[in-house]
């Protein structure tokens, strides 16, 4: 089976414990406005455009002649844009690009072909307690090649992780589970029409597959991204600490601190970044900030990580 | 100490445990660390006057003995001086930071420097000079100029030897203007035996020679040279002892009364008697390393093991209650400042090949015992800590990591690299020793290594390996090697045909006609930089042997022959090949576009690269498309591993001047830049004049597969065939490495490059400033990865304004 995907990093150290291979899938149920990888948004392909890459249209100018649409055109100057409206994704233009000025976010594999490659580093796993995780997008939302993946990295003997939205029918989550020892998964907004206003659906059948879940004696990791002003209130962050410690029975929660490193790909692939006012939360400016979130969390008996 | 009422450190009492991450210096040490840095880059031309008044009076004796007397009289009568508050005493120049001149090697280009391009507008390394200083080095150019070494190895040096270093396919600048460095003498001999006793071992050995040896003569010159210096070092440590005693007589601070007593009192005993405490030990130590570099300007004089050298020193008077552990961290703290405190000037040329190799002072931090155990001691840690403490860039410092070493070396080696100091360097025991073994070290010796300069592998005591010969250009060979042995270059069309004839780049039918011409002039090249070593080394021998080496590198006092004429157990001679990475990507991007998928023609890409791309903008994009090593992608690291096996293989085992052999290295310090500058356009689509890759380190920006992908690939270069040292730099952002799993991860993933046979690891924790510069010179830093949770993208890639949003985390995150 082929699926797709937008990026393989290795030497992930942040999404699972040890050194890790993250492999991002395409495709996702939710469109969250701080979101840090949108071309992992749609599941279909997507151009993006690096211009400062390009050498120049009079030098090169491959792509104004592949584009069967005219959406590639000429820029003053030196580059080229793309009219979106024009653009039917075909991504002619990105393969003939001589280099990363244009390129296609689709990447069609095999699972094989994954698992072959997530295997060069596994002495590196095997050092570190590492293993791979499965990220996007919603790995999810390409369930079977998801499944048939995870059961291939299985079948290897690797540690496997799944950052997921958990926003799909819990028969999905379920027969995952064999193949799954570590879920990372968000709780962005325990009101339910503040998650609709930010992220585009509820929050019930998230909360309801994260309490199945936790009655599945498997390791949860429940991080919470802080986004000023948005999930960061006093109430929203206690009252989804209440529901980690009473309703799922874990003993810790892991803060994610907003960051705007996604918004030049917003750009790169001709959308609009919603969140231009919102500040990043920086450690060292925002100590007192950070210490009072942490601090709701400790009064509850929780581990701040 | 001693007199219980005056100790190092007011808080000497605190409980102090090594393994702890405190890097706060003491008050004294800030001050000492500061009052350093307060000087400026001095040029100093006393020691210049000096041996060209001594050199003057002893026109007609024996080299040995003129070197031995011009020594004498540098140390009897060059400026010293004892720095506020300091606890060990011996200096270089006559300030801080000063730079000695050494016209016996060299003085054409001190000239030309001094009158038409002045030091203080130098871009690199730039110098104070007086106009006083000026008028001194005018008044002796007479007498050296036409007379030094360098001008007598370059009358001896061959046409064709000649064009080759005028197209930079190889250079040597490093010893045909310098003295010898390199090496690290035995620090233990002189400070357990003292030099007193190697003295009368001399004097021993000179009665009892054989009146029938046919080097006799040789032999009684040699030794009353090296008595002579070892008299040159009393005279020198007296007059501190003296200098400190006058001090104290009229300082009223009494702490500091007493620290200058006891100064006085160790530079009375040491180096001419064996320490009789860790202070003494030190500030024996340090004079030898002071002496050593008044002699000869020749860098990279290298502390070697000081950790276990230094240890029983320590460990007696720490548990005999004669300092505390604090006391102890101040002591090293100290002699870390005064290796802080040393400069050297070199020209111009030679500064672009090491600049920013500071001097070079390689120190290192645990390893084996030459049993074969662990190494590891409270001083390995001290010594990490030291650097930590002083934050200068001496001296450089290095850990030896072998497998039973244990983690917690590791962790203190990482924590000391986040303070963003590009040190202490990962070195791997188990490749070193096979190295070493494979060019017939004994196994004890081998386990006893240290390392020297930037990565050189050598026995400390008992080698001199002139490591850092030369630099050798394998992407030059490339360039020769399609263009029929003519460079690319038309600056360079007076030379014609430099190499040899290999035909051109369009006559060739398959890759491996390619490769087949970059070996012919990679083994043509390698005769002639091999032949030039041995040019310069026999100049050396004639004109500028030395001889406190000589007294602490076994077994020249026991031979009669200084290390200059090979008197040490091993001997050895070390270019270095570079821009292996270059290479590799180019075969893979001719192989590819040309012979596999045929996208271009080999005539096609031949006028491209003539034109150095222009008007072949696309092709030169489509080129640099191709698979790059450093990803661990077999097809093109295979290319990697050839291009380095080959220059080995020329190198490796042909005898040198002094009884040894040559042996290859693969890095460059910094010379990959200099040498990019004069290589052309080349397949990989590289621009002509930018800088080639750094070490075996993948090409800037081309290991885009992230850092496990790249320690993959450079494991798979033959690291023990390349036994004078290879160098693998790494950049990493913080966020890559916070906290302590951060630290595990790191390990763990160098722990895997060692397993795989990969020699060395130096990290860059990427600071702001790095990072500013890639906002300059993106094309340096494609493959730095920002990392945080759950996504994904380049720095490079980022607009400004996030870019500077991460500058600006950056400088918190360490």
């Amino acid at each position: 089976m082929r699926g797709l995907i937008f990026d393989i990093q290795r030497f992930a150290v942040h999404d699972g414990p040890g050194i890790r291979t993250l492999v991002f899938f395409k495709g996702c149920p939710l469109s969250c406005q701080w979101c840090s990888n949108p071309e992992s948004q749609s599941i279909n392909n997507e151009i993006m455009l690096m211009e400062q890459e390009c050498i120049g249209a009079d030098k090169c100018g491959l792509c104004i002649t592949a584009c069967g649409n005219s959406a590639i055109q000429r820029k003053e100057g030196k580059g080229v844009f793309i009219d979106r409206e024009l653009c039917s994704r075909c991504g002619n233009c990105a393969k003939v690009c001589p280099n990363d000025t244009l390129r296609n976010t689709n990447r069609v594999m095999t699972a094989e072909e994954i698992t072959d490659y997530v295997m060069k580093d596994i002495d590196f796993y095997n050092r570190s307690n590492g293993g791979v995780t499965l990220s996007g997008g919603e790995p999810l939302y390409q369930f079977d090649f998801c499944l048939e993946l995870l059961k291939a990295l299985k079948e290897k003997k690797l540690h496997t992780a799944i950052e997921t939205t958990a926003y799909c029918g819990w028969e999905n989550i379920e027969k995952l589970l064999p193949f799954v020892d570590l879920f990372l998964i968000d709780i962005k907004h325990m009101s339910s029409p503040e998650h609709k206003k930010y992220i585009g659906v509820e929050n019930s059948l998230i909360l309801d597959n994260l309490k199945k879940l936790s009655k599945e004696k498997k390791e949860i990791e429940i991080r919470i991204p802080l986004i000023l002003g948005i999930n960061d209130q006093q109430d929203n962050l206690s009252c989804t600490g209440k529901f980690v410690k009473n309703e799922l029975g874990l003993k810790s929660v892991t803060l994610l601190l907003y960051h705007r490193l996604g918004q030049t790909k917003y750009e790169q692939l001709g959308k609009e970044y919603l969140l231009k006012s919102i500040e990043p939360v920086k450690p060292d400016r925002n100590k007192k900030y950070l210490e009072e979130r942490k601090q709701i969390f400790r009064n509850l008996g929780l581990d701040v990580k | 100490m001693g007199n219980k009422k005056f100790h190092l450190v007011p808080n000497w009492e605190e409980p102090f445990d090594p393994l702890e991450h405190d890097f706060t210096p003491s008050e004294r040490i800030q001050k000492n660390v500061e009052y350093v840095l307060s000087h400026n880059s001095e040029i100093d031309p006393e020691r210049a006057v000096i041996i060209t008044e001594s050199y003057k009076e002893t026109e007609n004796e024996p080299i040995h003995m003129r070197r031995a007397k011009a020594l004498y009289k540098m140390l009897k009568e060059k400026t010293i001086y004892i720095k506020p508050d300091e606890l060990i005493v011996g200096n270089l120049a006559f300030k801080p930071l000063s730079s000695m001149i050494y016209p016996e090697y060299s003085y054409d280009w001190i000239m030309d420097e001094m009158e038409n391009q002045p030091f203080d507008q130098r871009e690199l390394e730039p110098y104070i000079i007086t106009e006083e200083t000026k008028e001194k080095l005018r008044s002796i150019k007479d007498y050296w100029l036409g007379h030094t070494v360098y001008d007598r190895s370059y009358s001896m040096i061959p046409e064709k030897a000649k064009s080759a270093l005028a197209a930079n396919v190889f250079d040597v600048g490093n010893y045909i203007t310098g003295g010898i460095g390199h090496f690290t003498c035995g620090y233990d001999k002189a400070i357990n035996r003292g030099l007193a006793s190697i003295k009368e071992e001399i004097l021993d050995r000179k009665s009892c020679l054989n009146h029938l040896d046919p080097d006799y003569g040789d032999k009684v010159t040699f030794y009353d040279a090296a008595v002579i210096s070892i008299d040159a070092m009393e005279v020198f440590s007296k007059r501190y002892a003296q200098m400190a005693r006058d001090l104290a007589e009229k300082e009223n601070d009494l702490q500091r009364k007493w620290e200058l007593s006891k100064i006085a009192e160790n530079c009375d005993h040491v180096p001419m008697y064996p320490a009789r405490s860790f202070w003494e030990a030190i500030q024996s130590f340090w004079f030898i390393q002071v002496a050593i570099q008044i002699e000869s300007n020749g860098h990279s004089i290298s502390p070697g093991r000081w950790d276990q050298y230094m240890y029983p020193y320590f460990k007696n008077d720490i548990e005999s209650n004669v300092i505390s552990m604090r006391e102890a961290q101040e002591l090293i703290d100290s002699v870390w400042v005064k290796l802080g405190e040393t400069e050297k000037i070199k020209s111009t040329p030679v500064t672009e090949c090491f600049s920013g190799a500071c001097k070079s002072q390689n120190l290192q931090a645990g390893g084996l015992t030459r049993d074969g155990l662990d190494a590891t001691n409270e001083l390995s840690y001290m010594v990490l800590n030291a650097s930590g403490r002083t934050k200068m860039c001496e001296p450089a410092i290095s850990v030896r990591l072998s497998v039973k070493n244990p983690d917690s070396l590791w962790e203190k080696a990482i924590e000391v690299n986040k303070l963003g100091l590009g040190m202490p360097a990962f070195y791997n025991d188990e490749v070193t020793i096979q190295m070493l073994l494979n060019r017939g070290v004994d196994l004890e010796d081998a386990r006893d290594f240290s390392i020297v300069g930037c990565v050189e592998p050598d026995v400390p005591g008992k080698t001199y390996a002139w490591h850092d010969s030369g630099f050798f250009n394998l992407l030059k060979c490339l360039e020769l090697a399609i263009n029929d042995g003519y460079p690319m270059d038309p600056k360079y069309k007076e030379y014609g045909r430099v190499g040899v004839p290999t035909g051109r780049l369009p006559d060739m039918k398959s890759i491996e006609d390619v490769m087949d011409a970059y070996k012919k002039q990679v083994s043509y090249f390698a005769e002639l930089i091999i032949m030039t070593n041995n040019i310069e080394d026999k100049v050396h021998q004639e004109m500028s042997p030395v001889l406190i080496p000589s007294l602490l590198i076994d077994p020249c006092v026991e031979r009669g022959i200084g290390v200059s004429h090979g008197g040490a157990k091993y001997n050895f001679t070390g270019p270095q090949g570079i821009a292996i990475s270059n290479v590799a990507d180019c075969l893979a991007a001719i192989d590819t576009m040309v012979f596999k998928e045929k996208k271009v023609t080999a005539s096609e890409l031949y006028k491209a690269l003539l034109a150095n791309w222009e008007g072949y903008e696309v092709l030169q994009q489509q080129m640099a498309q191709a698979p790059h090593f450093g990803n661990d992608d077999d097809y093109v690291d295979a290319f990697g591993h050839f291009a380095a096996l080959t220059y080995c293989k020329e190198i490796e085992n042909k005898p040198n001047a002094r009884g040894g052999i040559f042996q290859p290295g693969l890095y460059p310090v910094s010379a990959n830049i200099p040498f990019g500058k004069t290589t052309w356009a080349s397949a990989d689509g590289r621009q002509a004049g930018v800088a080639l890759a750094d070490g075996i380190s993948p090409v800037h920006g081309r290991d885009i597969s992230g850092p496990t992908a790249a320690l993959k690939s450079v494991a798979k270069v033959d690291h023990v065939i390349a036994s004078n040292g290879t160098l693998l730099n790494q950049k990493y952002h913080p966020s890559a490495l916070s906290g302590l799993e951060g630290n595990r991860n790191f390990m763990n993933a160098a722990k895997v490059y060692f397993e795989k046979g990969g020699f060395h690891n130096q990290i860059n924790v990427v600071s702001a400033d790095m990072l500013r510069d890639a906002q300059k010179n993106p094309e340096k830093y494609k493959s730095l990865v920002v990392r945080v949770a759950g996504y994904s993208a380049y720095f490079v890639r980022l607009g400004p304004a996030l870019q500077n949003d991460i500058i600006e985390r950056t400088e918190f995150v360490i």
